[in-house]
């Protein structure tokens, strides 16, 4: 125990410095506007829940809220199934061009996004999907596999192909063998890439922006800007939408760092 | 039907969805935005007979004759160098002492991750807020201990802009690199520490034999991912600055914005583009040679 | 190779069809709350071989107008059942977005041949450059320019008129005015300024008095007006080609007036990271500045950062000549739009005596020539000096790329704070760059 406290310490000071913006932000929802720019009620002397409720039940939150989620779940299901499949036939079979090919969806990425919204609004025109979630989820998807494809490719590769022959020696059928062995030693890994793909279709702005058009499909990103007007801020309102908007991610932060414990490891390292 | 065919039609079938979905949206945008950059591309200039004809190599000579441009590329490799570094020293560090087993472990884990559960905008307009020089916090205090005699705009001079915004994108940046070396250092069997403290190993020397040779792979992986992210920071910067005070905070990816959204010259816009591609390419190329080299 | 390729095949369909399941229920999920609405591809389709029956026009606004819940949005929604009710078979469907994604989310649909039918846009010069990417329709195809000038103030037509057409019908409109804080020009015994001396006597002493200065958006918008109070266009933009006159000898007289006030120290240091609005009512209401030049906006904005400030407002000091700065929408029809005629008939309601409520609830100002002020303002009467300005306020340079110019303009205004060039050094790169951009987007 205490030889481990400078890692307490180093913990400490970390998570201080990770949360501190965002106390910052939570002080902020708290406040009335006559408080925001007022130096001396950094620390609020009272505080509201007015900004909480108005978010709630006066404005398109909910909604957005909840078409943010079908979204980036979807997005996330669709792109994690496609990944997993593509990384075990990249890493358990022979591809000719296997290592190019990655190469070349990696580099999809690579060119500046925004100078690409004309040519895949031209491309969603044509398959009438512009305003639709159909064609959000399409692109998302898009997005996301490159970077989800090798993650899961990186991990599968750390599992030696014999813990998956020692199980089909013992009689599991070559399925049967993916899915106790791999997918389990792969836990970890896989719910990062979850994360992975669920953060970015749920941060996404721009494409959501330009593609979905009717106030009410609008995603929660784009929402959020109703609280900034070209003049003026409501800077509580914004804030307020913003804590409320983390409670699902911190859920699937949750849910995802119990999946960091590998059948392989031991769970702890001493230190 | 080949041998080759005949033993791995299985994988062929697994990757195709995924490789398809892929090229069948993405290919046509990327060619589209390569080809705009050798193309007389000023939208404002719609009516002119020389609109959308082939330019050669005219618009990359445009932009490397701009001094905002060369500008641009000196802050983009600060900005990635910097960014990358710490960002993998300091997630690294916190990977790993995450990785024991501390009480209180899944509260750390899962509050170290918030900065990047906050929105790029609302990051960018948050440390605004702080940096703010009249009812900023920083200043505030800063004022208060004497460190400086009159509070400042951190976001508004010349040499205090860039390393404001860097810190919000390193900020932001390490709990997406801590969490993927924490998912890797999984796959290191706990019993080879074991026998490693019983050589008399010391933790630097597991650190450096035991530890990373098996997450290096990953790590490399989600670098290059972060690297991505890092170069298309567009968001924090310019909500924050938008490139100012005096281009100092300019990166290629603002300057291709400048260009194509507020020039709209989107050949030239696409020419930085291009430019920006390359240098990932190159730099992501090199980095998985060199990793996979060590890795034999 | 051939059963390669149609596996391939088989497998785009299998893919294909896992997408189609899921976005099935994306958009059934939708349709239940938003029946309404629909998407503008599917009303494209429908409306080929419609004349006024049926026809959909979509409007493009900002968030501003979107929520039917706030005032603004209530008179929108009634404003526009009315034009419905006028107009049988037309249904009006909104779309918002947020005032600093307008332009751009409009400019990508329109490019790739889509967007709404109607666009509303800020009249600082964002309806030029679309003009000239080819995506407006020209008025002149419904009306003539003789009416138009009848019907509306001179400045905010001008704002959308690009080469010698119209392309904007001006819809509200504001200027920019001096606000100052009440209390401590009293304080100090100062009078408010009214003329380019006093306000830089003002100044003065409340510098020495250890106080801060001026506070505005970081922009060129508030500096404008100091050019055009000296007589100086900044930018001639009547010739066929826009001619740079800034470096003219009334420009260099308010270049140097405006470097007199930036090498005084009298903008306060907030100025320097003002990027957004908000950041100038925060310096003016914690009263780190003294004034603040904005618009009419600005005075919400200031109540809202501190309530108990006593703060007044008065027109911006005179130069030469009295002059000020304008701001403001407009609205713009989309050149893809199938129903440009119906259309331009919205438009025209919306900027008609019959849509003026929905301009009460923010208390904004038509651009309408027969606009009465002193009936809008009544109960507000503190914000009379700004409208007084009107009759004398002259747009932005109608220029392409002014957003462009804009940034060129505030640069050289930054070299001169942070001490880099000189005024005169600064001037004559300012004259260079607005030079290069305009050659590079003329011939």
């Amino acid at each position: 125990m205490k030889k481990q406290l400078h890692l307490y310490l180093f913990a400490v000071l970390m998570v201080f410095l990770s949360i501190g913006p965002f106390i910052y932000v939570l002080l902020t929802a708290l406040k009335s506007s006559e408080q925001i720019y007022d130096p001396n009620e950094i620390i609020p002397s009272y505080i509201t829940f007015s900004n909480f409720y108005h978010v709630l039940f006066r404005s398109n939150f909910v909604r957005y809220f909840c078409n943010s989620i079908f979204l980036a779940v979807t997005t996330t299901i669709i792109c994690m199934f496609l990944a997993i499949a593509a990384a075990y036939g990249f890493t358990r079979y022979q591809i000719v061009g296997a290592e190019k090919i990655k190469l070349a969806i990696l580099m999809t990425r690579m060119f500046p996004g925004i100078l690409l919204c004309i040519p895949y609004y031209v491309i969603m025109r044509q398959l009438q999907l512009i305003d639709s979630y159909r064609g959000l989820i399409l692109m998302y998807a898009s997005f996301t596999l490159p970077f989800a494809i090798w993650n899961i490719c990186a991990f599968f590769l750390t599992i030696p192909w014999e813990m998956e022959e020692a199980a089909m020696i013992d009689g599991c059928s070559r399925f049967q063998a993916f899915y106790k062995v791999i997918l389990h030693v792969a836990k970890p890994g896989l719910s990062v890439t979850a994360l992975f793909c669920f953060m970015t279709s749920w941060d996404e702005y721009m494409y959501s922006m330009i593609f979905i058009s009717t106030t009410l499909k609008k995603t929660i990103q784009v929402g959020m800007k109703d609280f900034i007007g070209q003049y003026s801020t409501d800077w509580g309102l914004l804030m307020a939408a913003v804590v409320l908007s983390l409670i699902p991610v911190l859920i699937f932060f949750a849910a995802v760092q119990k999946n960091l414990i590998s059948g392989l490891s031991a769970g702890s390292v001493k230190g | 039907m080949s041998l080759h065919l005949k033993k791995n039609w299985p994988g062929y079938f697994l990757a195709a969805p995924a490789v398809f979905a892929i090229l069948a949206l993405s290919i046509y945008p990327l060619f589209r935005g390569i080809w705009m950059s050798f193309l007389n591309y000023n939208l404002v200039r719609a009516g002119d007979p020389a609109f959308n004809t082939f330019a050669g190599l005219s618009n990359y000579k445009e932009i490397f004759q701009d001094e905002i441009f060369l500008k641009a590329i000196i802050n983009t490799i600060k900005w990635t160098i910097l960014n990358l570094l710490v960002q993998l020293t300091i997630a690294m560090l916190l990977a790993l002492v995450l990785n024991h087993n501390l009480r209180g472990k899944s509260v750390f884990r899962t509050l170290s991750l918030i900065p990047w559960a906050v929105p790029h905008s609302i990051a960018a307009m948050t440390f605004t807020f702080l940096y703010n020089a009249n009812v900023g916090i920083i200043n505030i205090i800063a004022v208060k201990l004497g460190i400086f005699s009159e509070s400042i705009s951190f976001l508004g001079n010349i040499d205090t802009a860039f390393w404001s915004v860097i810190v919000v994108s390193i900020w932001k940046g390490i709990p997406f690199q801590m969490i993927f070396i924490l998912a890797a250092l999984q796959g290191i069997p706990g019993d080879l520490y074991e026998s490693a403290q019983m050589d008399g190993a010391g933790s630097w020397q597991q650190f450096w034999h035991i530890t990373m040779p098996i997450i290096k792979q990953p790590v490399a992986i989600s670098t290059i991912l972060n690297l991505i992210g890092i170069v298309s920071c567009f968001n924090t910067i310019w909500l924050m600055t938008e490139g100012g005070p005096l281009y100092s905070t300019e990166i290629v990816y603002t300057y291709a914005y400048r260009r194509g959204f507020i020039d709209h010259n989107f050949g030239t816009a696409s020419a930085a583009s291009v430019i920006l591609f390359l240098f990932m390419m190159l730099f992501s190329m090199v980095y998985l040679r060199l990793v996979r080299d060590n890795h034999q | 190779m051939g059963k390669k390729l149609l596996r391939l095949g088989i497998s785009s369909a299998v893919l294909a069809a896992v997408l189609a399941g899921c976005g099935n229920s994306g958009s059934a999920d939708s349709a239940t709350s938003s029946a309404a609405t629909s998407a503008p591809s599917e009303t494209s389709a429908t409306q080929e071989a419609s004349s006024n029956t049926n026809t959909e026009l979509t409007v493009m606004v900002t968030n501003d107008w979107i929520d039917p819940a706030t005032p603004a949005g209530e008179a929108m929604a009634e404003a526009i059942e009315l034009f419905e009710s006028q107009n049988p078979g037309v249904t009006v469907t909104l779309q918002g977005a947020a005032s600093t994604d307008i332009k751009e989310s409009f400019q990508t649909a329109a490019l790739a041949g889509g967007g709404a039918d109607i666009i509303t846009t800020d009249n600082s010069g964002h309806a030029i450059d679309l003009a000239a990417m080819g995506l407006l329709v020209p008025l002149e195809n419904f009306t003539t320019d003789e009416e138009l000038i009848q019907k509306y103030q001179p400045g905010p037509l001008d704002s959308g008129k690009f080469q010698g057409k119209y392309y904007s019908l001006p819809w509200y409109m504001n200027c920019c005015g001096m606000y100052y804080n009440a209390d401590r020009l009293d304080e100090l015994g100062i009078a408010v300024p009214t003329d380019w001396q006093s306000l830089q006597d003002a100044l003065k002493q409340v510098k020495d008095a250890g106080y801060g200065g001026i506070i505005t958006y970081q922009s060129a918008y508030a500096f404008y007006a100091f050019f055009y109070q000296n007589g100086c266009k900044v930018i001639d933009t009547s010739g066929e080609k826009p001619a740079v006159t800034v470096n003219d000898a009334a420009g260099t007289e308010a270049w140097n007036y405006i470097c007199s006030l930036i090498e005084n120290d009298y903008l306060v240091e907030s100025f320097k990271e003002a990027t957004s609005w908000d950041k100038a009512y925060e310096s003016f209401g914690n009263g780190d500045a003294t004034f603040l030049f904005g618009g009419d906006w600005c005075a919400s904005g200031i109540q809202k950062a501190n309530p108990d400030l006593n703060f007044g407002i008065a027109c911006m000091p005179q130069g030469k000549e009295q002059a000020t700065v304008l701001g403001g929408w407009t609205w713009n029809i989309n050149a893809n739009s199938k129903h440009p005629e119906i259309a331009y008939d919205f438009i025209t309601f919306m900027c008609s005596e019959q849509a003026d409520p929905v301009l009460a609830p923010g208390g904004r100002h038509s651009a309408r020539l027969d606009w009465d002020i002193q009936k809008a303002l009544e109960g507000n009467e503190t914000l009379l000096p700004l409208a007084e300005q009107f009759s004398y306020t002259m747009a932005r340079p109608a220029i392409i790329n002014e957003k462009a110019i804009d940034k060129i303009i505030v640069n050289a205004l930054l070299e001169v704070e942070y001490g880099q060039q000189t005024p005169d050094e600064a001037l004559a790169e300012l004259t260079q760059n607005l030079q290069d951009n305009i050659d590079s987007n003329y011939n």
